[in-house]
């Protein structure tokens, strides 16, 4: 019986040795390990042999089955192993074949600035307020302390539809509106579409954009403004930006300033952008005149405001490196793709 | 407003001053220093030099060869000029000089003899006769000994070593309108005393010519004060030299004493003046009136007017001798026969001055002044300057007499504002004494008491009016680079946040970005003649609602659009143009609708989409339009315009195009854009475009997630042969109706024409998912409900199951 197992494995062993195929390793084992298979046939044989032999046979047989079994399984988990290695090595990607993408949607410049203020300032507890472009003379000029001789009103400046309905020259007219509709404290935010007699060129446009601010509260001062500014000009041009006020003069603000910020191309240093003074000009703004808070009912011994308002196209021009205007309103794709 | 470093120093004592200085004290008081120019600058290192010398070039017949002392040292000079002799005095160019014409000095060696300069024609300093006699003439130009010294600075000599500044001076500022007012507020930044003019003159007691009177008489509110002096026995000559360098240094050009005396003034001091030949004020009388309808004026350059009741005019007893504030009359103008002149100061309403200023599009230096306003102490004041030159020039005999149409109120107004209040309104802690100080620099006499300033602000002063103004006088000369920021401590934290209209437009650009588009922004306006092109009846609301400007830049950007295809279309074509393709681009912008004459126009928010590519087709489109109803969870329905409801429908494909329904609205229309259409705009290629109104929709509403599926769905599909002419639409919306409760979705995914089918039929293919929400469905729960909705599209849509 020994003799018999060990030419069993032997057999077993030479058939595993010169198996090809996963196939033919499975009928190896089916043969040899099978239900009715060459080992089982031997099993059965162990009946008939004395007993005190018997556990040592047994063993035998078990151990001739792992050996065989474990054979199989080797191989088996081999072939596998390299018939998966020889599938990938035929699959092959050349990684530096460029891919095309889809077009990518963007925003127009003036949007992009637009998204930029609004987040800086509704972060500030500011409120967006829409405004429209057709506007009575009252809003626009009258209710901002703008004197009826004012150049401003002038047809040679403003578009007019009838005597007393015109296109707005600035967003401030929203600033009155607010005012109307709301009582302090009032943090207002607005922009829009503004439009002045233009001629169009490389810094001007007949149509254009405004934002404009309004606080109202107790106890707001100049001092307050100038800390908006340079938290403003920092957020937009980078930390070391500065803020540099002149006085200057606006019917609806009293103090007026204009605002300059640091050159944010060189830094203060001269540069063509800064026209070598490495300052540009950045807005006007100033404190509410009185005159139009008391207009509203609102006691200028204990509410003050200040108020704000700058070209958008202007700020859009710095950050986006545009030097001509009438780029901005060309529409031509291969400007808007750029900014992705 | 022009003024010249040596101008203001009459006034404040700018000797230790550097032009910067005063460049950045102008600019941080508010007026912007718009040029600085040196008119010295081409004249450095050229001087007067006496001719000591002048000998031939020994190499050359054409050349002289000069030795010229600038006082210290001999220059030799080598020159073509012939005109010269010895001991003249000659501008010399010396090395270094960067003349004007272009021509730097260096030392040079003319045919081996060295030149170490140049003598000047007047062409080669910049300047002709007006600056210098004789500057003109063909030559060296050759000074006249009695004006200068050898070796003086050309730059003195001819009045040029000065520097002039062109500031910006705001309209709330009429009174810096002259060297005089600049001259106060830079004398006050710079912290330097500020001087008067001299304003004294001697009078004549007893007239020369006992019958000169003169009476005015004002019949117009228009003019607020006038005032006359009569001047006798003048001479009209040329003005000094001094007066006529200080008159083309700001670009006046000098005419004869009286008359520069006039611009001077007007210059300095910020007083329009006028002088009148009294010989042609026809009955001794000045009357102030509007002028009457038709009445003719000729002016002083020529000009003839038709005046209407707006213009003021001055007149004499018969005829208008000026238009008031703008310009004199030809006619009544000083001449070489004048032997007395009225002197004319006045002030006159700002509005009228400018509308007839305006009217004639005639602007004077008078008129830029009257247009700003002139307040009526300055009249007095310009008229004794103007007469203490008259004095001091021994122009004329000044009458004791002065004419006058009404008495001014001359004193200061007071002020009285809490110091305290001045303080919290700017934020900065500034010591009492110091605005004090600040405001009596500025001759704002200020006393303290009790937290209160008593201000009183001189008559000229008008635009300070209560305590905000204060306020900004003391914050522009404590510098507002001194103010210390602060970070807004007091005002009280609010939630920032959108209105809605804004939040829908951000949120919809969002939305936008993945459609692939790029988002353009286009001009509000077009030519009235635009809707034409898009093929838009004349007699439609769109055409007949549009909004039109007065006063337009020019007819093609006078109306307000009612539609943005056509502002789109533009881009398009621009694109094209430029070579670009297969693009697509959106826009969000407003039309505008006429309500009635003296209403506003109604303004609504649209978004725009146009596709220009080869590949595109209607659902492309569609599928942007359904991209946004997805995200705000709208429901559109899209509808053929056969009841001709949309004026736009016009400009599309007659069957490629939809109105957008929603709320049983049209708020949109969606199509290929007609070819007629797309040849006026000459665009080649097809587009695909919607606009829609967004106003109404809602603001996108945080979404709910339903629970997931517990139990498995059973799904069928289906292939219904319809009619060709029932769109899919209704065939889908009479299946969901029919599929009962049961029916989680109904999907369209295929249509199918073909030999199979009769001609006139479609096979429209759909898929129908069940699934109960407590349990497994049965075979015969889905059978069920497949019955009803095959009897259901039989009976209503004559639709049949597709045998196959």
């Amino acid at each position: 019986m020994e003799a018999k197992t060990k030419k069993l494995l032997d057999d077993a062993l030479n058939q595993i040795e010169k198996a090809k195929t996963k196939q033919e390793l499975f009928l190896i084992n089916t043969k040899f390990l099978g239900k009715n298979g060459s080992l089982s046939e031997l099993m059965k044989e162990l009946k008939n042999v004395p007993a005190e032999e018997k556990p040592k046979m047994g063993a035998v047989l078990n151990e001739c089955r792992q050996k065989i079994d474990g054979l199989i399984r080797e191989k088996t988990k081999k072939m596998e192993e390299d018939e998966l290695n020889q599938k990938l090595m035929s699959e092959d990607c050349d990684v530096t074949i460029p891919v095309k993408l889809d077009n990518l949607g963007t925003l127009h410049p003036i949007t992009q600035t637009e998204q930029l203020l609004m987040e800086f300032f509704v972060k500030r507890g500011f409120t967006v307020r829409a405004g429209t472009d057709v506007e009575t003379d009252y809003y626009c000029f009258e209710a901002l302390n703008v004197p009826k001789n004012h150049p401003a009103r002038d047809m040679q400046d403003t578009f007019y539809i009838t005597d007393d309905i015109l296109l707005r020259t600035h967003t401030s007219a929203t600033q009155i509106h607010t005012l109307e509709k709301y009582a302090p404290p009032i943090k207002m935010f607005s922009l829009g579409q503004t439009y002045r007699v233009d001629e169009i060129d490389a810094t001007h446009s007949p149509i254009f954009h405004q934002f404009e601010i309004l606080v109202v509260d107790e106890n707001v001062s100049m001092a307050d403004l100038k800390g908006t500014l340079e938290d403003f000009v920092k957020f937009l041009f980078g930390e070391k930006t500065k803020v540099r006020l002149r006085p200057s003069y606006f019917p609806f603000t009293e103090p007026s300033v204009e605002a300059d910020a640091s050159c944010p191309k060189c830094g203060g240093k001269g540069c063509p952008l800064c026209k070598d003074t490495g300052w540009i000009e950045l807005l006007g703004c100033g404190m509410v005149n009185p005159v139009i808070l008391e207009n509203h009912n609102i006691n200028t011994n204990k509410y003050s405001g200040y108020a704000l308002g700058a070209g958008i196209e202007r700020l859009t021009m710095i950050r986006y490196g545009v030097s001509d205007l009438r780029e901005l309103y060309e529409n031509n794709v291969n400007l808007l793709k750029q900014l992705k | 407003m022009i003024v010249t470093k040596k101008w203001l120093n009459d006034f404040v004592d700018l000797k230790n001053i550097t032009t910067k200085q005063i460049e950045e004290a102008f600019t941080f008081s508010g007026f912007e220093v718009e040029e600085i120019k040196d008119l010295s600058e081409k004249l450095n290192f050229v001087v007067v030099g006496e001719i000591k010398e002048i000998t031939k070039h020994p190499n050359a017949d054409k050349l002289l060869v000069c030795q010229i002392s600038d006082g210290k040292t001999i220059h030799q000079i080598i020159t073509h000029a012939t005109n010269m002799k010895v001991n003249d005095y000659v501008p010399m160019a010396l090395e270094g000089a960067d003349l004007t014409n272009g021509v730097k000095i260096k030392k040079a060696d003319m045919r081996g003899i060295p030149s170490c300069g140049m003598m000047c024609a007047g062409e080669e300093l910049g300047i002709d006769n007006s600056v210098y006699p004789g500057a003109e003439t063909d030559g060296i130009m050759i000074l006249n000994k009695k004006d200068c010294y050898v070796g003086e600075n050309m730059a003195e000599v001819l009045g040029m070593d000065d520097v002039v500044f062109d500031i910006k001076v705001l309209a709330n500022r009429p009174d810096c309108q002259s060297v005089m007012g600049l001259a106060k507020e830079l004398a006050c930044s710079l912290k330097l005393k500020f001087k008067m003019p001299n304003l004294k003159y001697k009078t004549n007691e007893t007239k020369v010519n006992e019958q000169l009177k003169i009476a005015i008489d004002n019949k117009t509110e228009n003019c607020e004060y006038f005032r006359a002096n009569i001047i006798e026995n003048i001479k009209l000559e040329k003005s000094p030299k001094w007066m006529q360098q200080r008159l083309l240094s700001v670009g006046l050009r000098p005419i004869n004493n009286i008359v520069d005396i006039t611009n001077y003034v007007l210059w300095e001091m910020g007083q329009p003046l006028h002088a009148y030949d009294y010989s042609q004020i026809a009955g001794e009388k000045i009357i102030i009136r509007q002028a009457s309808s038709g009445e003719k004026i000729t002016l002083l350059n020529e000009q003839e007017l038709t005046l209407s009741e707006n213009n003021m005019v001055i007149a004499n007893a018969k005829n208008a001798m000026g238009l008031a504030g703008v310009m004199g009359g030809k006619d009544y103008s000083i001449n070489q026969n004048t032997q007395n002149i009225v002197l004319e100061s006045a002030t006159f309403k700002k509005e009228n001055i400018r509308k007839t200023s305006r009217g004639f599009g005639l602007r004077s230096d008078a008129s830029a002044r009257y247009e700003r306003g002139v307040e009526c102490v300055s009249c007095d004041l310009g008229a004794e300057r103007a007469l203490a030159l008259i004095d001091e020039l021994n122009v004329g005999v000044i009458d004791k007499l002065t004419y006058l149409s009404n008495s001014i109120e001359t004193k200061p107004k007071v002020l009285t504002v809490s110091y305290n209040r001045i303080l919290r309104w700017l934020g900065v802690d500034i010591p009492v004494d110091e605005a004090i100080n600040i405001l009596n620099n500025l001759d704002i006499k200020t006393t303290y008491k009790d937290d209160n300033l008593i201000c009183e602000v001189p008559a000229i002063r008008a635009d300070i009016k209560h305590f905000a103004d204060i306020a900004e006088e003391i914050i522009r000369y404590y510098g507002f680079d001194t103010m210390k920021s602060s970070s807004n401590t007091n005002t009280k934290t609010i939630a920032g946040g959108y209105e809605k209209i804004v939040e829908q437009e951000n949120f919809l650009k969002n939305v936008m970005l993945s459609s692939g588009a790029n988002e353009i922004r286009t001009y509000t306006w077009h030519s009235p003649n635009e809707l034409e092109k898009l093929n838009i009846d004349k007699n439609s609301e769109l055409y007949l609602k549009q909004v039109k400007i007065k006063n337009p830049l020019n007819v093609s950007v006078s109306t307000l659009r009612t539609q943005m295809l056509s502002s789109v279309l533009g881009a398009v074509k621009f694109n094209l143009n430029h070579k670009n393709s297969e693009f697509s681009l959106f826009e969000i912008g407003k039309v505008f609708f006429n309500k009635n004459e003296n209403a506003l126009p109604e303004e609504r928010e649209f978004l725009s989409f146009a596709i220009s590519s080869k590949k595109a087709d209607f659902f492309d489109v569609k599928k942007i339009v359904e991209m946004i109803a997805s995200r705000l969870d709208l429901t559109f329905v899209y509808e053929k315009d056969l009841n001709n409801k949309n004026e736009l429908a016009k400009a599309f494909h007659p069957n490629i195009c939809a109105n957008i329904v929603w709320a049983n609205k049209i708020v949109g229309t969606i199509g290929k854009v007609h070819p007629k259409v797309l040849k006026n705009y000459e665009i080649s290629g097809d587009v695909y475009y919607f606009e829609l109104n967004i106003n109404d929709f809602p603001l996108k509403k945080a979404r709910k997630i339903k629970e997931l599926a517990k139990y498995p769905s059973s799904q069928r599909d289906l292939a219904l042969v319809v009619k060709k002419e029932l769109p899919v639409g209704k065939l889908l919306e009479q299946v969901k109706k029919s599929a009962g409760v049961l029916c989680e979705s109904v999907e369209f995914f295929d249509v199918y024409e073909g030999e199979q089918l009769g001609e006139d039929e479609k096979s429209v293919a759909i898929r129908l998912v069940f699934r109960k929400k407590d349990g497994t469905l049965t075979l015969d729960e889905v059978n069920k409900q497949i019955d009803i909705v095959l009897s259901d599209v039989e009976t209503k849509l004559n639709a049949k199951l597709r045998e196959l």
